[in-house]
């Protein structure tokens, strides 16, 4: 007779596993790779192999040395990895992106558990770390393609963010392709550049299900929005479309803000979370030092998750209110 | 109330030592600390207008450089405000009215960037230059300054401070009628 | 009485295992010098009033005992203050602030409530000794790995590192150092002694 088996809900299971959303998430990321690599040449291609190994490899030594469960194979360090070389400039010297990588993997996301257990998005912590420890070196934007060993010789340019750029602002067609119209590329991180490789990889998520439209969505609607107020830089006023397709908003909001570990799970949450990371980006741009400010606007909102989801928890069935 | 007047008593009595501890460390250091802030004062000048034997003081905050009775330049005090709070400032300035060098008195920058300002690289700069000073981003070129990097601020406030400190000498002189 | 001077340097260090006295602990260990220079005033301060308030136990009535504290504690830091300004002008100058505010470390006033109003005059000293070399220490350690790192130096001398990571001697870089020199010592602690710190 066979006996009854008991277990626990939930009894259906996707069959999705970390691997398959990993992959997913990799195959998303390779127009914008594709991208990179055409506006910044061979050394953008270099900056992501090296980052995406050095993670792999830090994570694979933590474990070791931790005798942790290996788990390099879910792919989710070659995401991070390569997340951390689309928010870096081509030129950024080998050492400082081993660094980011360091930053990322072991202290982010392995001192605090593994994946999963991170309370900020690994890739951005990287960004964020190199950002305010070599202000200079990450802030240098080439606008053309650089060999394996040139570093320092590439034709710089301030972003289109910054007040202290110079010249025309690029048209909505020059920004939504990264592509201006001399042929050099819009000064930016390797994976930012070019909106249009975003978006599609944007849209494959959603297809694939997996990312949902909330918190995307309601970043770019709320920046957008935001684009209307007077800030330190006019020429963005009421350019709600050229807002939304500069700097890092697109990365940001369709692979950043989305990572599952660090953003609200319900609905609700998502929204709050996603316009929160547009007011935030927003008013950084307007009023702060910094030009651009996603990074910082989705790491703050990584730190309210745990809050959205409480707030925004649905009352299970029956359940009464606390006194 | 017998209680009450023990315990103010006793406090009493420990301030009264502390105060009369703190008196005795004091008499017996004031001295040395306005002999040591005065000694950097007048090292930091030296070091600008080394040819200047006497500095005489023609106004609070403004010296009067003099070697062999000509006047070879003047030192001027001068605190701007940057990025992190007041930076306090000592300009030199030659007897042509061209400026002998800068020294940074005090500062409350950030470290690593803004607190950059206080090296020899970017100080050595304002060497030779001419009113007003200018700070440009990149490479320095001629009569302009170039910016710390990451720290534009902190730059353009230094240059501020400089100015400040040409205008205030040029308003001493015709207070005095120099 | 050796294991009162060992106390706090290892098992009831005030940095690594008390956690106390952080504000001074994150804010002067941009610089080796800055960590030793702030480590040995607090520890002189330290020594001299729980000296201090070890003679005064029997006196001093439990009600203002912290007034009490405070004024002893404030006045060798004041003396301490003058001193390192007429004597030591440079080191004063970088320690700025946190010189006068050695007076609301809470290491001396809680070395003072927890020890020296309960312990004999030797005892007092041996243990305002031994918890201020512990301070000294940790905030040596700390101020050198933020040194090399952040200003690729180690007491003024270069080591280098050609592009030092500024964000170490920045805030975040005293809270990211202490963190994980925290985390090494209590898996050390854990491995030696096989239960938690």
């Amino acid at each position: 007779m066979n006996t009854l088996t008991v277990s626990p809900t939930p009894h259906a299971r996707g069959k999705d596993s970390t691997q398959d959303i990993m992959l997913d998430v990799i195959l998303a990321l390779m127009p914008a790779a594709f991208a990179g690599v055409y506006f910044f040449g061979q050394r953008a291609l270099a900056v992501m192999l090296v980052s995406v190994a050095s993670a792999v490899l830090f994570e694979l030594l933590y474990e070791l040395v931790a005798k942790r469960k290996i788990t390099v194979g879910d792919y989710s360090a070659v995401v991070t990895g390569m997340l951390l070389a689309f928010t870096l400039p081509s030129s950024t010297p080998y050492p400082m992106v081993i660094i980011g990588d360091f930053v990322a993997i072991v202290i982010t996301k392995q001192l605090f558990g593994g994946l999963g257990q991170n309370f900020m998005n690994p890739a951005l912590i990287g960004r964020a770390f190199l950002l305010a420890a070599f202000p200079s070196q990450i802030t240098t934007w080439p606008t053309g393609r650089m060999d394996l060993f040139s570093s320092a010789d590439a034709v710089t340019a301030a972003t289109p963010l910054s007040t202290e750029y110079e010249g025309a602002l690029p048209s909505l067609f020059e920004q939504f392709t990264g592509r201006m119209s001399d042929g050099s590329a819009i000064g930016g991180c390797i994976g930012e550049t070019c909106a249009a490789a975003l978006l599609l990889g944007g849209i494959y998520l959603l297809i694939r299900r997996v990312i949902s439209w909330h918190i995307p969505a309601a970043y770019i609607v709320s920046l957008a929005l935001i684009s209307f107020i007077p800030g330190k830089n006019p020429a963005y006023q009421g350019q709600p479309l050229l807002a939304v397709l500069s700097g890092g908003v697109m990365l940001g909001a369709i692979f950043m803000a989305t990572d599952y570990t660090t953003s609200p799970t319900t609905k609700t949450g998502k929204l709050i979370y996603g316009v929160g990371c547009g007011v935030i980006t927003g008013v950084i741009r307007l009023f702060g030092s910094y030009p651009e400010g996603v990074t910082y606007a989705i790491l703050l909102m990584n730190v309210l998750t745990p809050l959205l989801d409480r707030w925004t928890m649905p009352k299970a069935f029956g359940e009464v209110k606390e006194k | 109330m017998k209680d009450f007047i023990r315990l103010a008593g006793t406090l009493c009595a420990i301030t009264f030592i502390a105060a009369a501890l703190l008196a005795a460390t004091n008499s017996l250091t004031e001295e040395r600390i306005a002999i040591a802030a005065e000694e950097k004062q007048n090292a930091a000048m030296r070091a600008l207008l080394p040819e200047a034997e006497d500095f005489v003081t023609l106004k609070d905050g403004i010296w009067q450089a003099e070697s062999g009775g000509t006047t070879v330049g003047y030192c001027v005090n001068s605190v701007t405000k940057g990025y992190g709070g007041d930076i306090e400032l000592l300009v030199g300035i030659a007897a042509d009215g061209s400026l002998a060098g800068i020294e940074v008195l005090s500062n409350s920058e950030t470290a690593g960037l803004g607190a950059n300002c206080t090296k020899d690289d970017f100080k050595a700069q304002f060497g030779g230059q001419d009113y007003p000073i200018s700070v440009v981003k990149g490479s320095s070129g001629g009569d302009q300054i170039s910016a710390l990097t990451g720290a534009t601020i902190t730059s353009n406030a230094v240059a501020k401070g400089v100015n400040q400190a040409f205008e205030e000498l040029v308003a001493a002189f015709d207070e005095i009628g120099g | 009485m050796w294991k009162t001077f060992k106390n706090g340097i290892f098992d009831e260090n005030p940095t690594f295992v008390q956690l106390i006295g952080m504000c001074p602990t994150l804010a002067v260990t941009t610089a080796l010098s800055n960590g030793i220079g702030m480590g040995l005033s607090a520890t002189a301060v330290l020594v001299m009033s729980n000296i201090v308030i070890s003679l005064l136990r029997r006196l001093i009535p439990s009600k203002v005992r912290i007034a009490a504290y405070v004024a002893i504690i404030a006045t060798f830091v004041t003396m301490i203050d003058m001193l390192l300004q007429a004597y030591v002008p440079a080191l004063s100058e970088s320690l700025g602030i946190f010189i006068p505010l050695i007076v609301v470390n809470c290491i001396i006033l809680a070395r003072a409530e927890a020890f020296a109003s309960k312990n004999g005059v030797v005892k007092s000293a041996l243990d305002g000794l031994g918890m201020g070399l512990g301070f000294t220490i940790a905030l040596s350690l700390i101020s050198a790995v933020r040194e090399i790192l952040g200003n690729g130096t180690i007491l003024g001398h270069s080591v280098g590192i050609s592009t030092p990571a500024i964000v170490m001697i920045l805030p975040p870089g005293g809270f990211l150092t202490l963190g994980l020199i925290l985390g090494i010592i209590n898996v050390i602690r854990a491995k030696k002694g096989g239960k938690k710190a």
